[in-house]
């Protein structure tokens, strides 16, 4: 069962309108951290979308994040086709690819289905590492952000693109929600609770566990379109397996299977990250040591703490993917 | 287009070579898998702190051949102290929690090795008895990777002995198809599972030592080896010693071969590889479960 | 020799057995009768500590198992014969048998490799055969040779009969037979009527996660009321 509780709407209205405040009266770094939060949080909440409630732990949403911020550039900087256009085509390409994928390891599951879509990631890491035409291991440089100049937003301005960002993590949070709480979201759910049951009902449980793929995909192509434009460049340092480790430890850290989690937990870390990295270079120590204590600590993160200590304590055992 | 047939005899040797490398690797991490259902995505980290162990003790003490000692045994005191502290915890935790956990310990082992050591590349030179080339099938071929070769090949005999030809052997893959029954006869699975986490730690940190002459140590080294030993334990079958031996030698030749025949696609095919037996045959080529 | 008292278990939130009391004294072949989901195989699993008893108590020869390891019960003398036969298919029949014998050797009980191999003839021409080479019938009279390797002084056995042969059956009803007037201690889950009760010192009968009765066979055959409303034959 996913419910918005109301709760959740508040956790995730108010670190959304920090994040916002942040950007506003903070200087140009603050703005950046907040871009660099916003889309690692989509990255983060689609991966959520899959491993908290379908049971899914993917370890190529970093090369579909990529593939939309690769799709994006090269309809851009490479063919100068407009922004919208070229962001359609990205969320297409990322969502096919996730479609592929899903389709080809939702019949694996545990540490095969890890081990697959570890593959898969890799594929696209390797293929646009050694791509020329890609640009290879040096990116592609040039790519142009949105021009919304028409509405009067400018989004060349850092803080302007900042709340554009935050903007858009609204969005793919209250789009997620909302197919968690329909029938396809609760059809999920009971697929990961109980596979065979779910398919002594004569559901298609893996064509079910593909769609849900292709969603969260089509959220984590729509992340890299952003990335893609913040740094108006791209490289295959956006696709290698260990980003899609880091983003689990942001939904870990945060929460995951609370989809608002993950929104709090790229929020923490981001913030610790620059925070650690002005006094040591070892930040990765860090990270880890936090992933561990947390999986330690019931593997809960931050919302699902917060959620299991208003509930009273009395459920926890529930959510060991 | 490079030819000749001692050109061609060369890329087999280092085929060869690099197989035997990944061989000492996958074994233990498929075993550990197998036997407990123990995901490790660390022991890619213990057979980087084995090669710089390795370093520093061939710098202090006696040279190659004390490294070649302390690596394992170094390698395999520190896996003591993380079975202990760690891993014994999270046997019954789930693939995912502990994916989560000795992906952590990545993170936290590979900058304890960058603030001893340093970022640099750190080298070891092979022992003056191994510098020279030899000649074998015909070409001039170097010593130090002929002997790693053989060690891979020493290792992966001894091992077929124990496992196939012995009653622990018998424990161990009578605890690798069925730990609930093995329990049932009275072998203590988790004594067992103790011994075989030993004894793979200890050859990841061989491997890690006799890596280095070949390719430095480095703190990147143990996440770049990682990929392709899971590769390998999964295109192998879980658990299963002839998978292993059947999917280093498969990862080893295509990335060998394919880096002289395609570059730029040779990475790509072993991913592809992987894909098409995950797809056709799930349990891999070999699977330790008939 | 074994005695469970109120002893409650299930996996994960689903709790099978509320409070089965059970009493296998030395020497007695005791059967346990009842329907499909009343608790008879979690019973045996829990004795071995393959389930965890959440309550209750498990006495075996005057020592408390519950929550024991399945490998330290066993040591204490209690050998498993499960329903699902669990031969170890990538092990040779011999290979099988040897890894019994390792405990049992010693011990009271006298069973050698060639003793079980003179009652299960079968198995002597199928050494060198890997264990999922096995028939059913060859299986399950591995899996009995192995618990009788172990020398236990109790033997357990979940529905040794399920999916054989008539003839197959009958030579299981021998061997059991033989057991039985060797003196070894015996407790049998049983959805066969019949062999049970044509074996057995003592039935118990289990329903909805309890023992529910317990007397002899002859007391059992004529209480058609127990059989209608517990076993339903």
């Amino acid at each position: 069962m996913f419910e918005q509780t109301p709760v959740k709407t508040a956790a995730v209205a108010a670190t959304i309108a920090a994040l916002a405040a942040y950007a506003i009266f903070g200087g140009y770094f603050s703005r950046e951290i907040v871009i660099e939060i916003a889309i690692l949080a989509i990255l983060a909440i689609s991966l959520d979308f899959v491993a908290g409630f379908g049971g899914m732990i993917s370890l190529c949403h970093g090369a579909i994040f990529g593939l939309g911020a690769y799709t994006f550039a090269v309809m851009t900087a490479m063919w100068d086709q407009p922004g919208a256009l070229a962001a359609l085509a990205a969320i297409l390409v990322a969502t096919a690819f996730g479609l592929a994928v899903g389709a080809v390891t939702s019949k694996t599951t545990g540490i095969f289905f890890i081990m697959a879509t570890l593959a898969f990631g890799q594929m696209v890491y390797v293929a646009t590492f050694e791509s020329q035409w890609l640009g290879g291991d040096d990116g592609m440089s040039g790519v142009a952000r949105f021009d919304l100049s028409p509405i009067g937003i400018e989004l060349g301005d850092s803080l302007q693109f900042a709340l554009f960002c935050l903007a858009v993590l609204g969005t793919a949070y209250a789009l997620l929600a909302m197919v968690l709480r329909a029938g396809f979201g609760q059809t999920l759910i009971g697929v990961h609770t109980n596979e065979d049951r779910m398919r002594a009902l004569g559901l298609s449980t893996w064509r079910h566990k593909a769609a849900a793929f292709a969603i969260s995909s089509a959220v984590a192509g729509a992340g890299g379109v952003l990335a893609a434009q913040h740094t108006q460049f791209v490289s295959p340092e956006l696709m290698v397996w260990t980003l899609s480790g880091e983003v689990l430890v942001i939904v870990i850290l945060g929460g995951i299977g609370t989809l608002v989690g993950p929104v709090i937990g790229a929020a923490v870390l981001i913030l610790l990250k620059h925070e650690i990295s002005t006094y040591t270079d070892h930040w990765h120590m860090f990270i880890g040591v936090v992933l561990i204590a947390t999986v330690l600590a019931g593997g809960r993160g931050i919302f699902g703490q917060i959620e299991h200590l208003i509930a009273g304590g009395g459920r926890g055992a529930g959510r060991d993917a | 287009m490079p030819g000749g047939a001692d050109f061609w005899i060369t890329q087999f040797l280092n085929g060869l070579q690099f197989s035997m490398l990944l061989f000492l690797l996958s074994i233990g991490l498929t075993v550990i898998f197998g036997l407990l259902h123990f995901v490790n995505l660390a022991h890619g980290a213990l057979y980087m702190l084995g090669a710089y162990v390795g370093v520093s003790a061939a710098a202090h003490l006696g040279g190659y051949w004390s490294a070649l000692v302390l690596g394992p045994l170094a390698v395999m005191a520190i896996g003591i102290v993380l079975y202990l502290t760690l891993i014994k915890r999270m046997r019954r935790a789930g693939p995912m929690n502990q994916v989560l956990v000795t992906f952590g310990l990545i993170f936290v082992i590979v900058d304890i090795v960058r603030i001893l050591w340093g970022d640099v590349a750190l080298g070891l030179a092979e022992p003056a008895s191994l510098s020279g080339p030899i000649q074998i099938f015909g070409v001039s071929y170097p010593a130090y990777r002929v002997f790693v070769t053989a060690v891979g090949l020493v290792v992966m005999i001894a091992l077929s002995v124990v496992l196939n030809r012995t009653q622990i052997g018998a424990m161990i893959r009578a605890g690798v198809e069925n730990d609930a029954m093995a329990a049932c006869l009275g072998i203590n699975v988790e004594r067992l599972f103790f011994l075989v986490f030993c004894v793979g730690c200890a050859l990841a940190g061989l491997a890690g030592v006799i890596a280095v002459p070949l390719f430095s140590a480095t703190p990147g080294m143990g996440t770049d080896i990682l990929i392709p030993t899971l590769i390998v334990v999964v295109i192998g079958g879980l658990g299963s010693l002839n998978g292993a031996i059947l999917g280093s030698l498969i990862v080893g030749f295509i990335q060998t071969f394919g880096a002289v025949v395609t570059p730029g696609l040779a990475s790509v095919l072993v991913y592809v590889l992987l894909a098409a037996v995950l797809i056709t045959k799930p349990a891999g080529l070999l699977p330790a479960r008939g | 020799m074994l005695e469970l008292s109120g002893v409650t278990a299930g996996y994960g939130e689903t709790q099978v057995l509320h409070g089965v009391d059970l009493v296998v004294r030395e020497g007695q072949f005791h059967a346990i009768l009842g329907r499909n989901g009343a608790g008879k195989t979690t019973t045996l699993k829990t004795i071995m500590g393959l389930v965890p008893a959440k309550g209750g108590e498990i006495r075996f020869a005057g020592d408390s198992i519950a929550g024991r390891e399945p490998y330290r019960i066993a040591t204490l003398g209690i050998a498993y014969v499960p329903e699902t036969r669990d031969v170890f298919g990538a092990l040779t029949v011999e290979e099988n048998l040897h890894l019994a014998a390792r405990i049992g050797v010693g011990r009271a009980g006298g069973w050698s490799i060639e003793k079980v191999l003179a009652i299960f003839p079968n198995l002597a021409e199928r050494m060198d055969n890997g264990g999922n080479q096995l028939s059913g019938g060859e299986q399950q009279m591995l899996s009995i040779g192995r618990a009788l390797l172990m020398n236990p002084s109790l033997m357990i056995l979940d529905e040794p009969t399920e999916g054989l042969a008539p003839i197959i059956v009958r030579q299981i009803f021998d061997k059991l037979m033989e057991l039985k007037q060797a003196g070894l201690t015996l407790l049998l889950v049983e959805q066969n009527f019949h062999f049970a009760l044509n074996l057995a010192d003592e039935v118990s009968v289990f329903g909805r996660g309890q023992c529910i009765w317990t007397g002899t066979p002859d007391a059992l055959r004529m209480d058609e009321d127990l059989h209608k409303r517990w076993i339903g034959v």
